[in-house]
């Protein structure tokens, strides 16, 4: 046995807080045993391991210093069960893994967010991130769509990033509702009425896997450069680490790791890499 | 936490399922541990009467009093686990679905069918999920009793029980077999689901399908095989029916 | 490079030597039924070192990663890394096979290391053969496979009476230092047979691809929409044994099982296949490659086009066993890259 890090090993993390946050999703606020910060980039995941029930990949929803958070659908083993853990209890955590928010690149761009249904998550990451350093961004704009008033995750924070006025935030239903007096429509019907300069924004899209498709062409009318047309993606993965093969995006030229390369990309590199699978 | 309560039912069927349970021998104590047996035919003599966590069931259903007790359990019982070919495909016993209830009862007995009261109120075999809703399935003739307690285990730990859906053959080479089809023997392991860890091909016996279909057959690619092997498209039929004629009446119906 | 000589009586002495001392596990290939596999030898008489017909499983995948092995142990809520690793020594490994490794090495060995496969490829000591009698549906002569100069300790080549060992490794060279009794240097003129043995192995095979192998890529980067995916798919099985034999296909699945006392358990990873259905399905039930065209087509690429975008490395080193063991008859890189050319 070797001292070297392994990959496949998590390290404990203590639930501070469980808040839930609609029917089939609960937030999750965690502070590794070791009290070393986690230490991500906005968009960056971990992988959460249960004991005996499985791993995870799971993106962290926040940027703060002194802890970290995931929000969690119930969907299969791992997060039915961490849905019935308490506060004080351990779980796993690998990471962060994968390549996050390119911050460097993007610095001085305003910033565009097109957030659906639960890609409000990994989007919360990035936009902790943009308020606590606006100096690195112009303008910051949040566009969330979702399916249900219901489905309106973090109501209060949205709350406060629509009244805070450092930031705008745009939201649509799929469906309406007599609680609900905004915007009704799909996501991509926010698009075009947001006035932007198109050379200098930097849109970055989280979402399910059929927004992606709906959405891209919207932001090219408002002639974004490909290159600032960024997505963050989600695939099946089992280690994380670039090995196991499972989370591969493919197409006629080369094939791409989203827990790896990604999960964010440029829509020009889905071009240049002709990435057929992505979209 | 107290110990799951779990029952045991025999519907039609050989009960040979029921016996892998007893064949865990060692396993058998740690199973014990792990749950409390409050109804079995075959190791228990009392009755508990309801409530179970989970109830384990092999056999098909082929009377209506069947049919009622079936439908008891499922309202008294968490989970069901339908355990063997025939309360999973409905087996063997679905074999003669292509007559009526009335033509075999006259083939069979020869006209004294009216005297055996069990017989009043035959029907047509089924397998369980054409009557109940079923959580689990354990398949195959016999069941794997490995796979028997890695479902019990998950189902006690709150993880979805799942089956392979890739077929018999990925197994049967992670064995190192050869193939039976170059030994001119004709298997249905190209479509039959994994989980058996190839018994049968193991043993150079073919595969009859006893585990089900993976979820969608390329059932055209296997009549191609079967033909390139001399098979008749009747042959290839009645091999697929072994234990699986239910799902054939089934698709039949559908496209009719 | 050092090469010496070995008379083949000597040299099943030494691998009988080498089984009683009961150092390391000693694999060789040995028949089984029609075909041949690698098992754990009790004499060296079991060896079938002139083997045509590759092994039913390859060796590098079903020693350095097992089909089924333990990364974690579980007991109360705690976790404890597995990673064990004993010496174990491999005879008669063919050169596809050794190529196959070096994928192997490209995918576990980059950052971050893998470091169960390190440990166990540390803990290997293979001993190649050349593949001098190659089978029908092996096509390695026309992908550069068929012979190798390193990733090895040490390499057999069969020239009548005996075998001429080239060695590569410090630990080869220890090795034959060790037993320098059972060897001699060898002369100019077992070179020359060693170099005529390859050579006119090389135009035994009698399957070639038709396109140079540095052309596949860029000749595949059009055919990603062709028709003849589709064709195939209406043929497969999705059985994923394409993938199961294939010493290059190292994708896996991980998955923890329980004890029945629900207290303890391991986290095991096993071997997966991207032809298989449940390949690249998600928790919520999507699939990202629901249809069999994409599986299949996802294979042929990876083979021959993205390892080497990837890794610079060809992930199809021409054994041949996607052919052997494809029960529908449509796995077989040539074929298809045959049919894919005529258009």
């Amino acid at each position: 046995m070797n001292n070297e890090k392994n990959y496949m090993e998590p390290e404990p993390a203590k639930i501070l807080k469980i808040l839930s946050l609609g029917e089939y999703e609960k937030l999750f606020r965690l502070e590794l045993k070791s009290e070393k910060k986690l230490g991500h980039k906005p968009l960056q995941f971990v992988k959460v391991s249960i004991p005996l029930i499985g791993e995870a990949p799971i993106s962290v929803c926040n940027w703060q210093e002194e802890f970290f958070e995931i929000a969690v659908r119930k969907v299969g083993d791992v997060t039915n069960k961490i849905h019935t853990m308490e506060t004080g209890e351990t779980i796993g955590i690998t990471g962060p893994l994968g390549n996050g928010f390119p911050i460097d690149e993007m610095r001085g761009k305003d910033l565009l967010v097109i957030a659906g249904g639960i890609g409000l998550f990994p989007a919360r990451s990035l936009i902790h991130y943009s308020l606590a350093n606006h100096d690195n961004f112009g303008r910051i704009i949040i566009l969330f769509g979702t399916k249900s008033f219901d489905e309106r995750y973090f109501p209060e924070e949205l709350l406060n990033w629509q009244y805070r006025g450092d930031l705008e935030l745009h939201q649509a239903l799929d469906k309406g509702d007599a609680r609900w007096g905004g915007h009704i429509g799909l996501i991509t019907t926010l698009i075009p009425p947001v006035q932007i300069n198109a050379e200098n924004t930097c849109a970055v899209i989280v979402g399910p896997p059929i927004m992606y498709r709906f959405v891209i062409p919207e932001l090219r009318k408002k002639n974004i450069p490909d290159t600032q047309i960024l997505m963050s993606f989600e695939r099946r993965m089992e280690c994380g680490a670039g090995k196991c093969g499972r989370c591969q995006i493919n197409g006629p030229k080369t094939t791409w790791y989203t827990c790896k390369d990604g999960p964010v990309i440029s829509y020009a590199d889905v071009l240049r890499l002709k990435l057929k699978e992505a979209i | 936490m107290a110990k799951p309560k779990v029952a045991i039912f025999s519907m039609a069927c050989c009960a040979g399922c029921a016996l892998q349970i007893v064949n865990l021998e060692e396993k058998i104590l740690d199973l014990v541990g792990a749950i409390d047996v409050v109804e079995w035919q075959e190791g228990l003599s009392e009755k508990s009467g309801g409530n179970y966590d989970i109830a384990i069931i092999e056999g098909s259903i082929v009377t209506e009093k069947e049919a009622e007790e079936l439908r008891k359990i499922r309202q008294t019982a968490k989970i069901v686990i339908a355990i063997g070919a025939c309360a999973h495909t409905g087996g063997i016993n679905c074999l003669g679905n292509h007559m009526s209830v009335e033509e075999k009862k006259s083939i069979v007995y020869d006209g004294d069918a009216g005297k055996i009261d069990g017989l009043k109120d035959a029907i047509q075999p089924r397998p369980l999920n054409a009557i109940i809703k079923v959580d689990a399935v354990v398949p195959g003739c016999p069941i794997n009793k490995n796979e028997l307690v890695e479902a019990v285990k998950c189902l006690l730990l709150g993880k979805k029980f799942r089956l392979p859906d890739y077929p018999v053959c990925f197994e049967c080479a992670l064995k190192e077999n050869g193939c039976l089809f170059d030994l001119d023997i004709i298997c249905l392991g190209p479509i039959t689901r994994a989980g058996c860890e190839a018994a049968c091909p193991s043993i150079n016996k073919e595969c009859n399908g006893c585990r089900g279909w993976v979820d969608d057959p390329n059932q055209n690619a296997a009549k191609d095989i079967l033909e390139k092997y001399g098979l008749s498209i009747e042959d290839i039929k009645k091999r697929f029916e072994i234990f699986n004629a239910y799902k054939t009446e089934i698709m039949e119906k559908k496209n009719a | 490079m050092r090469f010496v000589s070995v008379n083949k009586e000597k040299f099943f002495e030494l691998v009988n030597l080498l089984i009683k001392q009961k150092k390391e596990r000693i694999v060789g290939v040995v028949k089984k039924d029609d075909d041949y596999i690698f098992n754990d030898l009790e004499n060296a008489v079991e060896l079938c070192l002139d083997y045509g017909k590759p092994t039913l499983l390859p060796p590098g995948k079903k020693y350095l990663l097992p089909r089924k092995e333990t990364l974690l142990k579980f007991q109360n809520a705690s976790s404890e890394i597995v990673n064990e690793a004993k010496p174990i020594t491999l005879i008669g490994v063919h050169p596809y096979d050794l190529w196959a490794i070096k994928v192997m090495n490209a995918v576990f060995l980059s950052e971050p290391i893998d470091r169960n496969y390190a440990e166990k490829r540390k803990n290997m000591f293979i001993i190649g053969v050349d593949y001098l009698n190659p089978h029908p549906n092996s096509f390695c002569a026309s992908i550069g496979t068929y012979e190798i100069h390193d990733g090895f300790d040490l390499l057999l080549t069969d020239i009548g009476k005996k075998y001429i060992i080239t060695i590569d490794s410090e630990k080869g060279e220890k090795f034959i230092d060790k037993y320098i009794e059972f060897t001699k240097e060898a002369t100019a003129i077992d070179l020359l047979f060693l170099d005529n043995a390859v050579n006119k192995a090389k135009e035994k095979y009698k399957l070639a691809m038709p396109l140079k192998k540095e052309e596949l890529p860029k000749f595949l980067e059009d055919k990603y929409d062709n028709p003849l995916w589709t064709e195939l798919a209406k043929k497969c099985f999705s059985c994923g044994k394409c993938n199961l034999v294939c010493p290059t296909c190292v994708c896996f699945n991980i998955e923890d099982k329980a004890e029945l006392n629900l207290q303890e358990g391991v986290r095991e990873r096993e071997w997966h296949g991207c032809a298989l259905k449940e390949f690249a399905e998600v928790a919520m039930g999507h699939n990202f490659r629901g249809k069999i065209e994409q599986r299949l087509r996802h294979r042929i690429y990876r083979k021959l086009s993205y390892t080497v975008s990837r890794y610079g490395i060809y992930g199809c080193v021409g054994c041949g066993r996607c052919i052997n063991s494809c029960k529908a008859g449509i796995a077989s890189p040539v074929e298809i890259i045959k049919k894919l050319n005529k258009e």
